[in-house]
């Protein structure tokens, strides 16, 4: 088991590695850039040369493009992602009031999304081939291709603005009151786990039904035991790998749908954040919020396959071998 | 699997007589594409699909003859008509600055579709290369680059795209085209695997001993064999990169204004949505069929060229 977790972390540095380089080499796109960026960006900024060879000195850029890759590697571990240009602050000033809402918004539609997505795969596959399975079925269809941010703009427009049921904009913290901030995160969590919530459900379901309908269930039945002991101890842990294997791939795809949400809801978390910091010319903090999720999203995978092998004896000894 | 001579020659037979329309046949990967085609079993396209295909080529057809259809300017304003409701002149009513919400909606197709376009092209222009290159060079080569594709595989392509607009600027050809990069490593990973047991196929052999190039081999007889995952890929792929377009507009980082735009539109009109929420939900509305249908025809063309 050691053997396995060690593996695959060894396989998930490369992977880092390679997320890492990516946003270094995002600064390389900047016109001109980073440093003309700072003084002002592409658009005619007023510097001089001087200023300019000063500036790229004092931020080590006439070192080699590795080197440089070094040090913002080194900095970066140490929790320094640079200094914001907008507000002249550090960027994890900037950005760290603004992890808590996001995590809130995507740990919650994982929540719900295992919860009512996972349970209505499972009764789709204890119903099937009845009136409920289709139903399910039909529903998680639709679910899958409705673009999350168009449901958020109908349900903040209609359940928000228009008959006024939730707070159509805003957020409240915790520290203010449980209540008041379920109040206003809890129509963005439900918008947003409809996508990945259909998306398990189908997982889940097509997991289900294999077990079902394979030679041991049978056994099962035939044996004389009791329904629910059949689905609950035998069936229902079949459903457990898809789970996991969903939270990786749920969290990129929720990573993305928060971005639009927390811009509909105006929820001031890492969403707004990238945003506004695109407009302000900010590159610094959209940098370092790229590379925040990219590596939240490796770690996250390189758990999954950890956790799979964890509950799955076929996948611990296939991985082995 | 790797299939042998016994598996190429007995498998149609096998399945076009004995398993039943949705029973299963053997694994795609080890029916390259003419022995596949042999199969006399009905499409299952579907009707979704059929559906879904329809919209695409109207949509399509729409993007291409905007300029030709009855419509009113899309970027003409009517001040004095502003988030005016349905009448003769504008059959979806107006939007904020009274422009005419159909006109809007059609020519938005267009900016939808290039965008599509563009990251599906740069989507297939470098996972192809890469697929068929670690398929058909195996070995270290082969190790190295599924590697570098998994590393990027599940990198939030939205978020890649917004970091690309943040240095370059809004433009849908450099988002898109980011977001078609970082998609490239799941063409790769899906071609790689059709290409192996491609690559060892007696038809291939033969070409082999007859002393066809290794370029040519790989271009002529292996891809064109192992293109049906792919084509289902890049299908899907459009359906996401219809959203991605769209939401990209919606955050402001796509097409500048004042061009038409579904994503932008809506959030536009989304400001003066209890007045008019016609000119937010129609835009939706079009993105919601546009990728609803890109993706059950993803789902057909599975059903049709990847039987299992």
């Amino acid at each position: 088991m050691g053997r396995i977790i060690l593996r695959r972390l060894a396989t998930s540095v490369p992977t880092i590695f390679a997320t890492t380089v990516l946003v270094f080499a995002l600064r390389y796109l900047l016109p001109g850039g980073p440093v003309q960026a700072m003084l002002g960006g592409g658009q005619g900024g007023q510097y001089t040369g001087a200023q300019l060879a000063a500036l790229k000195a004092r931020l080590g850029l006439n070192a080699p493009v590795p080197v440089q890759y070094w040090h913002w590697l080194v900095n970066a571990a140490h929790g320094d992602l640079g200094t914001s240009y907008y507000s002249q602050a550090p960027v994890t000033q900037v950005i760290g009031p603004r992890v808590g809402p996001s995590l809130e918004l995507i740990i919650g539609a994982l929540i719900l999304s295992v919860v009512v997505g996972g349970g209505l795969g499972v009764l789709a596959a204890v119903r099937r081939n009845t009136r409920t399975g289709r139903a399910i079925s039909l529903a998680t269809g639709l679910g899958l291709s409705v673009p999350d941010f168009w449901l958020a703009t109908i349900a903040a427009g209609v359940l928000g603005l228009t008959w006024q049921i939730f707070p159509a904009v805003g957020y409240t913290p915790v520290s203010q009151g449980l209540l008041s901030n379920l109040n206003t995160v809890a129509l963005p969590i439900i918008v947003l786990s409809i996508v990945t919530g259909s998306f398990l459900a189908r997982h889940v379901n097509s997991a289900m039904i294999t077990a079902l309908e394979s030679p041991y269930i049978r056994a099962a039945w035939a044996m004389g035991l009791p329904g629910p002991k059949v689905y609950l101890n035998c069936a229902l842990r079949n459903a457990v790998a898809p789970v996991i294997t969903f939270i990786p791939l749920a969290f990129a795809a929720l990573v993305g749908g928060t971005v639009l949400v927390e811009n509909i809801f105006a929820i001031p978390g890492m969403g707004t954040e990238i945003v506004s910091s695109v407009s302000n010319e900010d590159f610094p903090v959209v940098q370092a919020i790229v590379l925040l999720v990219g590596v939240l999203v490796a770690v996250l995978n390189l758990g999954a396959d950890v956790g799979l092998a964890l509950i799955d004896p076929r996948i611990r000894n296939a991985a082995s071998e | 699997m790797i299939p042998d001579d016994k598996m190429l020659d007995e498998a149609p037979v096998a399945l076009a007589t004995a398993t039943p329309a949705g029973g299963a046949g053997l694994p795609w990967t080890s029916l390259p594409g003419r022995v596949a085609g042999r199969d006399r079993r009905p499409s299952r396209f579907g009707l979704a699909g059929k559906i879904g295909l329809t919209v695409v080529v109207l949509l399509l057809l729409a993007s291409v003859a905007a300029p030709l259809l009855p419509l009113a300017d899309p970027l003409a304003q009517t001040l004095t008509l502003r988030d005016a409701g349905p009448s003769l002149h504008h059959l979806l009513g107006t939007d904020l600055v009274g422009r005419d919400v159909l006109s809007r909606t059609v020519y938005g197709c267009r900016s939808a579709f290039e965008g599509v376009a563009i990251g599906v092209g740069g989507m297939l222009a470098l996972g192809i290369p890469w697929g068929l290159a670690a398929g058909f060079a195996g070995g270290v080569i082969d190790e190295i680059l599924m590697r570098i594709a998994d590393a990027f595989l599940s990198f939030p392509a939205l978020i890649l795209a917004i970091g690309v607009v943040a240095a370059l600027g809004p433009s849908i050809v450099h988002s898109m085209l980011a977001v078609g990069v970082i998609s490239a490593p799941g063409v790769a990973r899906l071609l790689r695997s059709a290409v192996l047991p491609v690559r060892r196929a007696q038809f291939v052999l033969i070409a082999q001993s007859l002393g066809v190039s290794r370029m040519r081999i790989a271009g002529r007889h292996v891809l064109p064999n192992s293109m049906g995952p792919v084509v289902v890929q890049a299908v899907a792929a459009a359906s996401y990169f219809l959203i991605v377009e769209a939401a990209l507009g919606f955050l402001g980082l796509g097409v500048p204004p004042p061009s038409a735009s579904w994503g932008a539109d809506m959030a536009g009109a989304y400001s003066n949505f209890t007045a008019n929420p016609a000119a937010t939900i129609v835009p939706g509305l079009a993105i919601t069929i546009g990728a609803w249908s890109l993706s059950v025809v993803g789902d057909g063309l599975r059903n049709v060229l990847l039987r299992n």
